[in-house]
């Protein structure tokens, strides 16, 4: 778990951090005083234990100017994230309480408490949000005021949307309210000269302010009176400073302004009129852009709706005050469709003109190309003439064909170039195919059929003319036959020599590559003449594979045959395929059990594991047996390599009693001080045996090899427990006890046989301790005389 | 002629309550009862301005000073950063708790002094304390602390269970038996097997829990209150926040605990901000909410009884029940559920207190027949040494021996055979594993036990240490305690308790070996020595804790403790 953060947990500053280690000292002082008094409490006594716990520590990081500022980052994060994940719910407490429009004293002492904050800090939340709601509802309010007064429905409206009662919204107009839009009794309102407002504007603007209220630094909502004070303010504090420069002319003006507008609420209302008017101004001058063609198009129209509705305007209020400012301007909101038509028709005359003025140019031009183009034609027949090659002839005569084919103006010239081309290409063709036939008899002369089937092949793919095809594959046709004649020929002479599985290769060669030979009919009667040949030697090999458990290859043995034959000997393969893919699957399994226990390497617990686990899945599984044995070989290997971390550890342990003990023969330890020789492993971790009786002991020490040596024997007592009793001691193994050569027979309760036995654990005191001969202890043998 | 031995007292200092006893001048172990006449002190400290007030005044006076009141300091005992904060002054947890013992030995001293007026003035000097048999070195050491600063000879600390089975031994030694000592005090648990017999009292096996005792069955009533409390008025902030709150919570929860301990329910009002709930508090509800914590002991006493096995006792003879909190009959029923044998509870506020007067007397008297023994042969003896292994080892002899236990019966009044039984025998076992940080083989740093829990103490061990280079000045030990019995464990399964400085002599080699023995006496305190094996020299350890009072703060708790009279 990760501990507090001790910022936190001393409830220190940590932006910016505590960093005097006075203080820091003070705290934890203080803390460790009220953790003490807590370490008792029924709840918080374990926080409180833990947190005495953590002092050493809190003083040990917060001493560390590094640590302690990485405990100060930490801390604000962790506060910010608090912070963050909490306000929105308090946000949202605040407004449902809010709801009835006012949240009462106990409400917030409440909320304080659920939220783990001081009760200032609510009511600090409490009143940004109200001012939130308050500037909603301003906003709105000033949006509507534009028009120089509001309606009663509008008021309700803005009351309904926000959570607001209709006299919290009716005190925040500053405007004539009227019953509806056309109520002709409501008093004429007062309108701020254009120049005035202007004058506002720029001066407000140069001090980066949006309005009046904003330059003296109050709400919208503020009474006239604290107006009037502050601006009064102002201009004395403009006045005071000595620098007179643009701000201060600006703040003066200003101030001035405020002064005489703030006199009257009839003044005052104008300026918010005003106001309002340049808000929407702003919007105004955002459809003027978007219009600046005359029209409206669909995807400006939704942009400004949404500006509008930021504005605070309902959507369908924005809609229409759009389309309304647009038709003011006579603009459509939408692109009219009579409009496009004129521009198609427009274009159509143009491009009439443009034609019949190219078509004159044509006809002129065309008489004055004739002369030359009869001159080309002869030069190109002189140029043909001198080439000897057919071939590049044609290469000229192609080329002016390809330049001017498609002129008019050549056609009379164009059918004599295209005959020639003809005829040289004619030629051309005889004189290769000569060539060709030429080397094909190269080929079949040195006995190279295939080849020469191939260069005809070859040749066929060029696309020479038809005739010349006709001729080739008769050409193909004559060689096919003389290889088949050749290859049956060769198959005869297998069919009398050869092995079963080379004449069935052989027939298969044959009917493959001539499918449809002269003879195929009598090498299919041949295949099926050696059925019988074939499926002897199969039986053969089945054998021999067998015997190797090589199931791949008895399967594809038995496969081979069915391939061919569909007689009563393939019944009979049929049923031995089904086994032996049986034991493939098997073998696959088996397979793939290896191949994941082999991943555990020298875990072999867990390599175990997953034997253990196919067996209890299939119990019945044919592989059983085979598991069994590949887990006794797994268990061996783990013993071999538990005996082998014994030893090593055993090793480094004998290498601290400073030459006393020393492995002198690989598994035997030599005792310098008694020369007696010991096995270095004892029976627990050497041996097969978890433990041993006492005869199982005796007979275990003479079938002990260790070393070479068969001399082993059980120590004394005294032999036992002199390499543990005096420094530097042998090292201790997990074993607790080991068997002595001492025993005795004990008759106080029937037949007993009693043997010393020595304890190697620390804290025993090497005496001997006579236990039962049945009891199961450990060998720890020895060599040497007594 | 009566003559007198100088008395050793027995002190039960107990999490909740605690106690003092003596042998009286018939042999027989009484409880001195304090001045308000009571036999057991409640162990709350009130820091009444410049005075100190301890026992049931001091408790009852948690309720309106809630922040000058420390209750259950045995529970934070060893711990190195409790600090009880009042005026000006920090106490540490010994010396709080010397406060206490200063109590019980001063109301003790007067009830004496009005009892036998002949005797004139009965200073108490020299006291055996009792401890948790789960108590660790720390603690122990800290429990030693406390009756130093308050002035006291502590002859010995010996565990709670251990008292319990002496007392329980002297009613009739005839008979050898194997006892599971289950001791459930107010903040403590223990369970312990022991074998008494007429000339020994062993310990075979302990087991426990310091942090769980009849106080956290206060605390499970505490939280139900609050509960109830909060459904009924619907208040949702935590009413222990407040501390007056709290402490009446906490005493009106131990009296419920009481009460239903004879009754099948009792009434509880709870009172906070101006709020005022009744409720009717049953057994059933507070056997149901405390259950975990009475199956936390039979797991304890399983745990212990299966290392007991190991050690190849596998059978006990009885099941004694001692500790106030063995009073709730649920616990008698539960054990005996668990081990189908009617335990006997014996004594359980009292039998600590008297153990201890009885194994204090038995000091006592061993101090006598030596003293006499020395006198007779004209040899020097020492003071305070263990009689029975003297005649083991034939220095003293057996006539001299009988001898001198005849004068002392005859002089002070006491029967022979109780005074030749001085030579009790106490075999006691480590509760704790502790062991050192070493490396192993992959070179990660281990704590390597030296010695488990549960073998017999005392235990000397000796390990090799190596100088890593040449003309090194100083070897870090760091001395763990832990609760496995394994030997190697890692080391945040342990914790530190000790650290030991050796200051090695100048010029050593490198690589040489450093041979450091560890001696774990009988009442659990750890000696260390260390000697060098180039010259075989004795090297100066350092031995610092920083868990008990020692040095300056110590010497300062002392003299505070002399000047101040506990009321």
């Amino acid at each position: 778990m990760e501990r507090e953060n001790f910022y936190l947990l001393l409830e220190l500053p940590c932006d910016p951090p505590e960093t005097d280690t006075r203080v820091i000292e003070e705290a934890i002082a203080k803390k460790q005083s009220e953790w003490s008094r807590l370490r008792n409490h029924p709840t918080k006594g374990l926080h409180a234990q833990k947190c005495i716990n953590l002092i050493p520590e809190i003083r040990r990081v917060m001493t560390d100017d590094t640590l302690r500022s990485k405990e100060a980052e930490a801390a604000r994060k962790i506060s910010a994230k608090d912070h963050q994940d909490k306000f929105p719910e308090i946000d949202r407490h605040i407004d449902i309480l809010m709801g009835k429009g006012h949240i009462t004293p106990e409400e917030a002492h409440k909320l304080a408490r659920v939220h783990g904050l001081s009760e200032g800090e609510i009511q600090g939340r409490i009143a940004g949000r109200k001012n939130e709601k308050y500037h909603r509802i301003d906003q709105q309010i000033t949006l509507r005021m534009a028009k120089g007064y509001l309606t009663e429905s509008e008021i309700a409206n803005i009351a309904k949307r926000n959570q607001a009662k209709l006299d919290e919204v009716r005190k925040r107009v500053r405007c004539p309210v009227r019953k509806n839009s056309d109520d002709k009794d409501a008093p004429s309102i007062r309108q701020l000269d254009r120049s005035l407002e202007k004058t506002i504007r720029d001066n407000l603007k140069l001090l980066n302010k949006s309005s009046l209220y904003d330059f003296l630094d109050l709400p919208d909502s503020a009474d006239i009176e604290t107006l009037r004070e502050q601006a009064v303010k102002k201009k004395r504090e403009v006045a005071s400073t000595s620098k007179k420069d643009a701000v201060a002319t600006a703040t003066n003006t200003l101030a001035g302004y405020c002064v005489t507008l703030f006199k009257s609420d009839e003044s005052r209302n104008a300026y918010d009129v005003s106001l309002a008017r340049t808000k929407l101004s702003e919007l105004d001058s955002d459809i003027d852009i978007a219009g600046i063609n005359g029209k409206i198009r669909p995807e400006y129209f939704e942009i400004l709706v949404k500006k509008a509705v930021d504005f605070g305007m309902e959507e369908q209020e924005a809609q229409q005050y759009i389309k309304n400012y647009c038709r003011q301007k006579k603009w459509a909101v939408e692109m009219a469709p009579d409009k496009r038509r004129r521009i198609i028709m427009a274009a159509g005359a143009g491009l009439a003109v443009f034609l019949l003025l190219i078509i004159g140019g044509t006809i002129f031009y065309s008489i004055h190309k004739q002369k030359s183009i009869e001159a080309d034609f002869q030069m190109l027949m002189t140029q043909v003439r001198q080439k000897n090659e057919p071939d590049e002839k044609i290469k000229l005569l192609q080329k002016f064909a390809d330049a001017h084919g498609q002129d008019d103006n050549y056609s009379e010239y164009m059918d004599n170039v295209r005959r020639q081309i003809g005829a040289f290409a004619r030629a051309e063709a005889e004189a290769g195919y000569a060539r060709l036939e030429a080397q094909i008899k190269e080929m079949t002369e040195k006995g190279d059929f295939s080849k020469a089937i191939a260069r005809y092949q070859k040749y066929l793919e060029s696309s020479p003319p038809q005739s010349l095809v006709r001729k080739a594959e008769a050409g193909i046709k004559e060689l096919r036959e003389q290889i088949e004649a050749r290859d049956f020929k060769a198959l005869e002479s297998l069919i009398i020599s050869g092995t079963p599985p080379e004449k069935i290769a052989g027939t298969d060669r044959y009917l493959q590559t001539h499918p449809e030979g002269a003879n195929a009919d009598r090498v299919r009667q041949m295949q099926t003449d050696i059925s019988g040949e074939y499926f002897v030697y199969i039986k053969n090999e089945l054998e021999n594979c067998e015997a190797d458990k090589n199931w791949q290859k008895c399967a594809s043995l038995c496969k081979d045959y069915l391939d061919h034959y569909d007689n009563s000997y393939a019944d009979r393969l049929k049923d031995k395929l089904v086994d032996y893919r049986e034991k493939i699957k098997q073998d696959r399994i088996l397979e793939a059990l290896k191949q994941k226990a082999s991943q555990f390497d020298s875990n072999y617990d867990n390599a175990l594991g997953v034997y253990e686990d196919f067996l209890s899945a299939y119990p019945e599984s044919p592989l059983a047996e085979k598991i069994v044995k590949e887990m006794d070989r797994l268990r061996e290997l783990k013993k071999e390599h538990e005996s082998e971390a014994s030893k090593q550890r055993f090793r480094r342990l004998l290498a601290r009693t400073k030459d006393r003990f020393k492995e002198n023969t690989r598994d035997v330890v030599t005792d310098s001080r008694t020369g007696l020789m010991w096995q270095l492993l004892d029976s627990t971790m050497a041996g097969p045996e978890k433990c041993m009786t006492y005869e199982q002991a005796l007979e275990y020490t003479k079938n002990l090899k260790t070393g070479g040596y068969t001399d082993w024997r059980l120590p004394t007592a005294e032999e036992l427990a002199g390499i543990y009793r005096q420094p530097p001691y042998f090292p201790a193994m997990d074993e607790k006890w080991y068997w002595s050569a001492d025993q005795y027979s004990s008759y106080s309760d029937g037949w007993r046989h009693i043997v010393d036995t020595i304890d190697n654990r620390p804290g025993s005191d090497k005496r001997p301790e006579r236990r039962d001969s049945r009891e199961c202890g450990a060998v720890r043998a020895v060599r040497g005389e007594p | 002629m009566t003559e007198k031995i100088k008395p050793i007292f027995g002190i039960d200092l107990g999490t909740t309550y605690s106690s003092i006893a003596y042998v009286d001048e018939y042999g027989k172990a009484v409880i001195i009862p304090n001045a308000e006449n009571e036999r057991v002190t409640p162990s709350v400290v009130f820091f009444d301005e410049t005075n100190i007030v301890v026992g049931e005044v001091a408790k009852e006076s948690a309720k309106l000073y809630p922040n000058e009141v420390v209750s259950f300091i045995k529970r934070s005992m060893g711990e190195p950063n409790f600090i009880f904060e009042y005026g000006n002054e920090r106490y540490r947890p010994e010396e709080i708790s010397a406060y206490i013992l200063k109590k019980l030995a001063q109301d003790a001293q007067q009830h004496l002094k009005e009892k036998i007026s002949e005797s004139g003035d009965e200073k108490i000097t020299d006291v055996v304390i009792t401890c948790p048999a789960y108590f660790g070195i720390n603690e122990r050491e800290a429990t030693r602390k406390a009756g130093e600063i308050a002035g006291f000879n502590v002859r010995q600390i010996i565990n709670e269970p251990t008292a319990a089975a002496v007392a329980y031994g002297s009613l009739d030694t005839t008979q050898n038996r194997v006892v599971l000592v289950y001791d459930l005090g107010g903040g403590t648990f223990d369970v312990t097997m022991i074998n008494i017999s007429k000339e020994s009292v062993e310990v075979i096996c302990t087991g426990g829990d310091h942090n769980l005792g009849g106080k956290d069955w206060d605390d499970r009533i505490v939280t139900y209150l609050v509960e109830q409390f909060q459904e009924e008025t619907g208040i949702t902030e935590d009413i222990l926040d407040d501390p007056d709150t709290w402490q009446d919570l906490q005493l009106s929860a131990e009296k419920a605990k009481k009460i239903l301990s004879q009754r099948p329910k009792t009434p509880v009002s709870i009172t906070h901000g101006g709020k005022r709930v009744k409720l009717m508090l049953e057994k059933e509800k507070f056997e149901e909410i405390t259950e975990d914590l009475l199956e936390r002991t039979v797991d304890f006493t399983r745990d212990m009884l299966e290392a007991a096995g190991q050690k190849g006792y596998q059978h006990f003879d009885e099941i004694i029940l001692v500790g106030g909190a063995t009073r709730m009959p649920q616990v008698s029923e539960r054990i005996e559920k668990e081990f189908t044998m009617v335990p006997k509870v014996f004594d359980p506020d009292e039998a600590v207190a008297k153990g201890a007067a009885i194994y204090g007397w038995k000091l006592a008297l061993n101090d006598d027949l030596i003293r006499r023994i020395s006198e007779k042969t004209q040899k020097p003896i020492e003071a305070s040494g263990n009689l029975s292994e003297m005649m083991e080892k034939s220095e003293i002899s057996a006539r001299d021996f009988q001898e001198a236990a005849r004068e002392l019966a005859e002089d002070t009044g006491y029967s022979l055979p109780s005074v030749e039984n001085a030579m009790l025998r106490v075999k006691n076992v480590s509760s704790k594993s502790f062991g050192v940080v070493a490396h192993n083989l992959t070179d990660e740093e281990i704590v390597f036990n030296l010695v488990l829990r549960n073998t017999t103490v005392p235990v000397n061990i000796k390990k090799k240490f190596y100088t890593a280079t040449e003309n090194q000045k100083t070897v870090l030990i760091r001395i763990m305690e832990s609760e496995t019995s394994t030997v190697e464990i890692p080391l945040e399964h342990a914790t530190e308790i000790k650290t030991a400085v050796l200051h090695l002599p100048p010029n050593l080699p490198a690589d040489l070996p450093i041979e450091i023995a560890f001696y774990l006496n009988e009442e659990g305190q750890l000696n260390i020595t260390a000697l060098e094996t180039s010259e075989y020299r004795k090297i100066q350890v350092q031995v610092d804790t920083a868990s008990v009072i020692s040095g300056e703060e110590f010497e300062k708790a002392k003299e505070r403790s002399q000047n101040l009279v506990v009321h």
